[in-house]
C-alpha cells in the first residue's frame, strides 16, 4: 500500500496518482502541479351486480329523458297552441333511451341488444323525417347511409375479433371500412340529388386510406406482429 | 357491489399480462418516469460488481445466466412505446455476458429495439449486473445476482442453498415477483407530501459523453461503525452527515469565490426500502426516499450536530405514515384517469420537466447504502468484494452508494464531473476521523 501524504487515504501499489487530489505519489510537492482539480471553480365484480348495475342504469336514464320529455311538451304547451317545436328534441330523446337502453337491458341476451340499439338510427332519421309530414330523405338517403356506417363497424369489429393477433391489421380493418362508408355516403348522395352515380371525392378518400391499410397490414404482418391492441393502447 | 379498496389495489398491482402474443408487462410507478428522462448520460443503470477468487469462466457464466433466464421472464424483457404507456416485451434472444472493459453504467440505449434492461459485464475475475432502474431496484438485482453465482458456482461443482425461493431457480417465478407494490400498498385518502425548496447541485463541467468515473474508498466496517455508535448513529446517518458536510464546504468555497444565486438549501436522498415497511416479494421497484435538508441559512453546523440533526430527521421521516404520503402522491397521480389517457408523447414532455423541477431538482445528491451482502456461506469463501455503484446523473453530477462484504465498506461515488473535490472532501473528513481508507479509481 502506498498512501497519499494529501489526502491520507491509501492507495495500491504501483498507483502512480492520487485519484482524489491528482497529486503524484511519493512527491509532496507535486499536488499542485499535477493537474490536481484543486477547489471547485465557480460553476370485477360478479356478473349478478354487474347485470343490476345495468338494470340500474337504464331505469335512471329512463326516468332522466321523461322527465326532459315531459317538462320539453309542457313548455311547448304553455308558449304555443298545441305541441311544435318540442318534436325534435323529443324524437332526439326517444334516438339516445333506443341507443343506449336494449343494450343495457340486454343482458343475458347482449347481440338482441345491440341489434336494437343498432335500429335506432334508422328510426331517428325516418322520425325527423316524418316531422315534416312526408318521407321525403330519409329512406333514399339517410338510411343507406346509416346502414354503411354500422356496416363498417360490425365489419371492422367482426374482422378483429376473426384475427389471431389483434394489432395494427385492426386499425386498417378500420381504413378499409371508412373506405368503404365514403363510397357509400357519395354514392348515397348522387342518387338522392342527380339520380346518376358519380364517385369523386370519395374514390380519392379511399384511393388515399386503402394503401395506408395496406401499409398497416405489411407492419401488422412484417414488423410488428408481437403487438396487440391491449399493449399498445394500455393506460 | 363497488369494489374494495385492496381490490382496487390488487388490479392496479397487476402488472404481467398474457395475450396471443405471450406475455407483457408493464412498468412499475417508479419506473413509469424513467424512459422519458433516460438518455446517453443518464441511463438509469446501477451496477452491483462481485469479485471473484479465480478469472470468471464465460462458458459458465452463460450457463448460469440461461437457467436464471427462465427464473426471472420478467426481467428477460425490452422496452416498447404504446400509445399512452410504455411495456416491456420479452426479449427473443437471451442475454449473454459482455466485456466490462468500458465506462460503467454508460453506452447503453434502452430505447434501442432488442436491448435488454440489464447487462451482465465480465472483466478477469468481477462480474458486474448493471440493471436499469426501469426494471428494478437493488433488492430485485440483489436477487437477480445471488441466483446467477449460484448456478454459476454449481456448474463450477459448488453446490450452495439459494436463501430464499425467489433466489431459487428450481422455483417457479411467483407473479407477486413482478407485482407494483407501490399500488398494492396505496392507502386512500392520505395527504400528499407538502413542497420541497429547490436544493443546491454542484457546480462542474461535465467529462465528456460516455465517460463515468467511480471512484472507491474501502474502509474496515467495524470501524466505521465505531465513529457511528460513538455520535449514537447508524452507519448511514453518520455517512449521510458526512456526506452533507462535504457539500456544505463545496457550497460555501463557491460563495466565497462569488458565486450568487445559489440555493441555501443543501440536501441528500437517502433511498429507504419499502420492504422494511411493507411484506412483499416483488421485486420490481420498491423504495423510496428521505430528504434530509440543512439550510445553510441558519448557521454553520459541525459534523456532530449534523449527525445528530441527520438521526433525529431520519427517526422522523423514516415511518410508514410518512412514507405512505409519497405513496399517495406517486400511484395516486398515476391511477387518475386523465392521466392514463394523455398521449406518451405528451407525458414523456412534461416528465422531463417535472423531473428536473420536482425530482432531481430537489436534491444535492444521493446516499444509497445496500447494507451487509448476504451470500449463501457455500460461495462466501469465493467471493472477494462486492461493488455497488448508483444511476448517474448529469444533473446531480456525483452521487454515493456502498455496501458491505467481509467487514470491509466499499463507498463508491459514481460521477460524471470533472471535478472530485466533492469525493476528497468526503474521504478527507473519514480520514481525518481517524479511519483508514482505501482508495481506488477507474481514471
Amino acid at each position: 500500500m502506498v498512501r497519499c501524504d494529501q489526502c491520507g487515504v491509501e492507495l495500491a501499489e504501483g498507483t502512480e496518482r492520487c485519484p482524489l487530489c491528482g497529486a503524484v505519489l511519493g512527491d509532496k510537492d507535486a499536488a499542485g502541479r499535477a493537474g490536481a482539480p484543486g477547489p471547485v471553480p465557480v460553476p370485477a365484480d360478479g356478473a349478478g351486480e354487474n347485470r343490476q348495475r345495468r338494470q340500474v342504469a337504464a331505469e335512471v336514464l329512463s326516468v332522466s329523458l321523461a322527465i326532459a320529455a315531459l317538462t320539453l311538451v309542457v313548455l311547448d304547451l304553455i308558449m304555443g297552441a298545441g305541441i311544435a317545436w318540442s318534436l325534435y328534441p323529443l324524437v332526439a330523446l326517444g334516438f339516445i333511451w333506443w341507443l343506449i337502453c336494449p343494450t343495457l337491458m340486454a343482458t343475458r341476451k347482449p347481440a338482441l341488444g345491440i341489434a336494437v340499439s343498432a335500429l335506432a338510427p334508422f328510426g331517428f332519421l325516418v322520425a325527423l323525417d316524418a316531422i315534416n309530414g312526408s318521407l321525403a330523405w330519409s329512406l333514399t338517403l339517410g338510411a343507406p347511409i346509416a346502414a354503411a356506417v354500422e356496416l363498417g363497424v360490425l365489419g371492422t369489429i367482426l374482422a378483429a375479433k376473426a384475427s389471431k393477433i389483434r394489432g395494427l391489421n385492426v386499425l386498417a380493418y378500420a381504413f378499409v371500412a371508412a373506405a368503404a362508408i365514403c363510397l357509400v355516403v357519395e354514392g348515397a348522395i348522387d342518387l338522392y340529388r342527380d339520380g346518376i352515380l358519380n364517385l369523386f371525392w370519395s374514390s380519392i378518400t379511399a384511393s388515399t386510406l386503402i394503401p395506408v391499410a395496406g401499409f398497416l397490414f405489411y407492419a401488422h404482418l412484417r414488423l410488428a406482429r408481437n403487438t396487440t391492441l391491449k399493449k399498445l393502447f394500455h393506460y | 357491489m363497488r369494489m374494495t379498496h385492496d381490490e382496487i389495489n390488487v388490479k392496479h398491482a397487476r402488472t404481467g399480462f398474457r395475450d396471443e402474443t405471450g406475455e407483457w408487462y408493464q412498468l412499475d410507478n417508479a419506473a413509469i418516469i424513467m424512459p422519458a428522462i433516460s438518455n446517453v448520460r443518464n441511463t438509469s443503470l446501477f451496477r452491483m460488481a462481485v469479485t471473484l477468487d479465480h478469472p470468471v469462466r464465460l462458458d459458465d457464466l452463460n450457463t448460469a445466466l440461461e437457467r436464471v433466464a427462465k427464473r426471472f421472464p420478467y426481467y428477460m424483457v425490452e422496452l416498447r412505446r404504446g400509445f399512452f404507456w410504455y411495456y416491456f416485451q420479452p426479449l427473443k434472444e437471451p442475454i449473454k455476458a459482455v466485456s466490462d472493459l468500458g465506462w460503467p453504467c454508460m453506452g447503453y440505449n434502452m430505447h434501442k429495439r432488442g436491448a435488454p434492461l440489464l447487462r451482465v459485464r465480465v472483466a478477469g475475475a468481477r462480474i458486474a449486473f448493471e440493471f436499469s432502474h426501469i426494471l428494478a431496484d437493488g433488492a430485485g438485482g440483489g436477487c437477480f445476482l445471488t441466483a446467477t453465482l449460484i448456478e454459476y458456482f454449481k456448474e463450477r461443482g459448488i453446490v450452495a442453498t439459494p436463501p430464499s425461493p425467489t433466489c431459487d431457480v428450481s422455483a417457479p417465478p411467483d407473479p407477486e415477483e413482478y407485482e407494483d407494490a407501490y399500488h398494492r400498498f396505496y392507502k386512500p385518502r392520505i395527504p400528499i407530501p407538502g413542497p420541497l425548496p429547490r436544493a443546491y447541485h454542484l457546480s462542474s463541467k461535465l467529462l465528456p459523453v460516455g465517460q463515468c468515473r467511480a471512484i472507491t474508498g474501502i474502509v474496515v466496517a467495524d470501524d466505521l461503525v465505531a465513529l457511528a455508535k460513538a455520535r449514537k448513529v447508524s452507519v448511514t446517518e453518520f455517512l449521510t452527515a458526512v456526506y452533507l458536510d462535504s457539500l456544505i464546504e463545496l457550497r460555501t468555497v463557491q460563495v466565497q469565490a462569488g458565486a450568487r444565486r445559489l440555493s441555501p438549501y443543501v440536501s441528500l436522498e437517502v433511498p429507504v426500502n419499502l420492504r422494511r415497511f411493507y411484506k412483499t416479494k416483488s421485486l420490481r421497484n420498491f423504495s423510496l426516499f428521505v430528504l434530509p435538508t440543512i439550510d445553510t441559512r441558519l448557521g454553520t453546523w459541525t459534523l456532530d450536530e449534523l449527525a445528530a440533526y441527520v438521526h433525529h430527521y431520519m427517526g422522523i421521516e423514516n415511518d410508514e405514515r410518512r412514507i405512505a404520503t409519497q405513496i399517495s402522491r406517486n400511484a395516486g397521480g398515476g391511477r387518475k384517469l386523465v392521466v392514463r389517457l394523455i398521449p406518451l408523447f405528451i407525458k414523456n414532455f412534461f416528465a422531463k420537466i417535472l423531473y428536473v423541477a420536482l425530482g432531481e431538482g430537489l436534491i444535492s445528491g444521493i446516499l444509497s447504502n445496500l447494507g451487509t451482502i448476504q451470500m449463501p456461506e457455500e460461495l462466501a469463501p469465493h467471493l472477494e468484494r462486492f461493488d455497488f455503484l448508483g444511476a448517474p446523473s448529469s444533473t446531480l453530477k456525483t452521487f454515493a452508494a456502498l455496501c458491505t462484504w467481509k467487514g470491509k465498506t466499499h463507498i463508491a461515488f459514481g460521477s460524471q464531473a470533472q471535478s472530485r473535490e466533492l469525493e476528497r472532501l468526503f474521504f478527507k473528513r473519514l480520514v481525518a476521523l481517524g479511519l483508514r481508507v482505501e482508495v481506488s479509481s477507474n481514471m
